[in-house]
């Protein structure tokens, strides 16, 4: 009878208090996890952001650099008549070939774009695509008395970019 | 009294090793964010000193001078220096702005958060027959998770 009894009353199992620390343990944890679970998706967004923003200041200052070291002259801006430096979101140079070439800033677009009026007959063109899109701001500037040196500073979405180009036909 | 399944001791066991092999695991995740950050400021100081190395092409001969260490802060950076002024969009010297708070908020906190400096290691040879070059050393420094950074380009300037 006290055997029968006894055995009535051992369970298997858990207990509702074990499963509900338990159930807290673990959404304690899962909660840390998916903190950081979710830190981590922003930071790899941002590290995605940062090399893309990289990516396109080397090319488009690379396109540009290319095209400005073998100008002929700047035609804007230059500096200002007190010697001081003159800065703008676009430069006018005669290009090598002797074409008047235009880089310009389009801040609704947030694109730089080219422009080409040829050298002889024919009228400007714009290229179809743009040198370099998602740009916060882009600034030109004549800093030599001489107007050799256009310094390019870029800037998307924190990222930075400093160029200078120094023009060897000038 | 002999129960079966699992304790609650070995169930706070088995998660606190687990959490304790995924943690150093997550590491690696924020050390390749590090890399990117960290090839992003090499990859800037690297403009950074060819845009002197530029402008040291036009400067006069005689006004390349030594810039000792800790150098000059490229943030607030003095007036005559290869920061300052840093654009102008007037006509006029009294429109000129340099890299401040004030005037390019975020570039000057980006600056000023790795304190980005330059100097300059100054060498003159001279040929002897009135010919002259200066070997100049560009340094950049700046300092990311409390470690001093450093970035070197050389060049020679002829008195030509």
């Amino acid at each position: 009878m006290y055997h029968h009894c006894n055995n009535r009353h051992k369970r298997s199992g858990v207990t509702l208090v074990e499963i509900m620390v338990a159930s807290a343990i673990i959404a304690f944890i899962g909660g840390i996890v998916g903190h950081w679970f979710f830190i981590q998706r922003q930071q790899q967004r941002r590290i995605f952001d940062i090399s893309d923003a990289q990516q396109t200041i080397r090319q488009s200052s690379w396109a540009m650099m290319q095209e400005l070291r073998t100008a002929r002259s700047v035609l804007f801006p230059r500096i200002n008549a007190d010697n001081s430096i003159h800065s703008d979101s676009k430069v006018v140079f005669k290009s090598f070939s002797g074409d008047i070439v235009c880089y310009y800033y389009v801040e609704r677009d947030q694109e730089i774009r080219r422009c080409k009026i040829p050298n002889g007959p024919g009228s400007p063109e714009i290229d179809p695509d743009p040198i370099a899109k998602n740009i916060s701001q882009v600034v030109f500037t004549a800093s030599d008395d001489g107007n050799r040196l256009i310094d390019i500073f870029m800037e998307i979405k924190g990222t930075f970019g400093l160029e200078t180009v120094y023009l060897m036909n000038e | 009294m002999k129960k079966s399944g699992m304790s609650l001791l070995e169930i706070v066991i088995a998660m606190s090793i687990a959490v304790t092999i995924f943690i150093p695991a997550m590491n690696m995740f924020s050390t390749a964010g590090q890399a990117v950050y960290k090839t992003r400021n090499f990859s800037f100081a690297n403009s950074l000193a060819r845009r002197i190395s530029q402008h040291l092409m036009v400067m006069p001969f005689e006004d390349i001078e030594e810039i000792p260490l800790p150098g000059i802060s490229i943030c607030d950076a003095p007036a005559g220096s290869f920061f300052g002024p840093f654009f102008n969009t007037t006509g006029s010297s009294a429109g000129a702005k340099r890299i401040t708070q004030a005037d390019m908020p975020d570039f000057y906190n980006y600056l000023a958060h790795y304190d980005f400096r330059y100097s300059l290691s100054v060498s003159n040879v001279s040929f002897g027959d009135g010919d002259e070059i200066k070997s100049v050393g560009i340094l950049i420094t700046w300092n990311e998770n409390n470690k001093d950074m450093m970035y070197r380009l050389y060049i020679y300037v002829p008195s030509l």
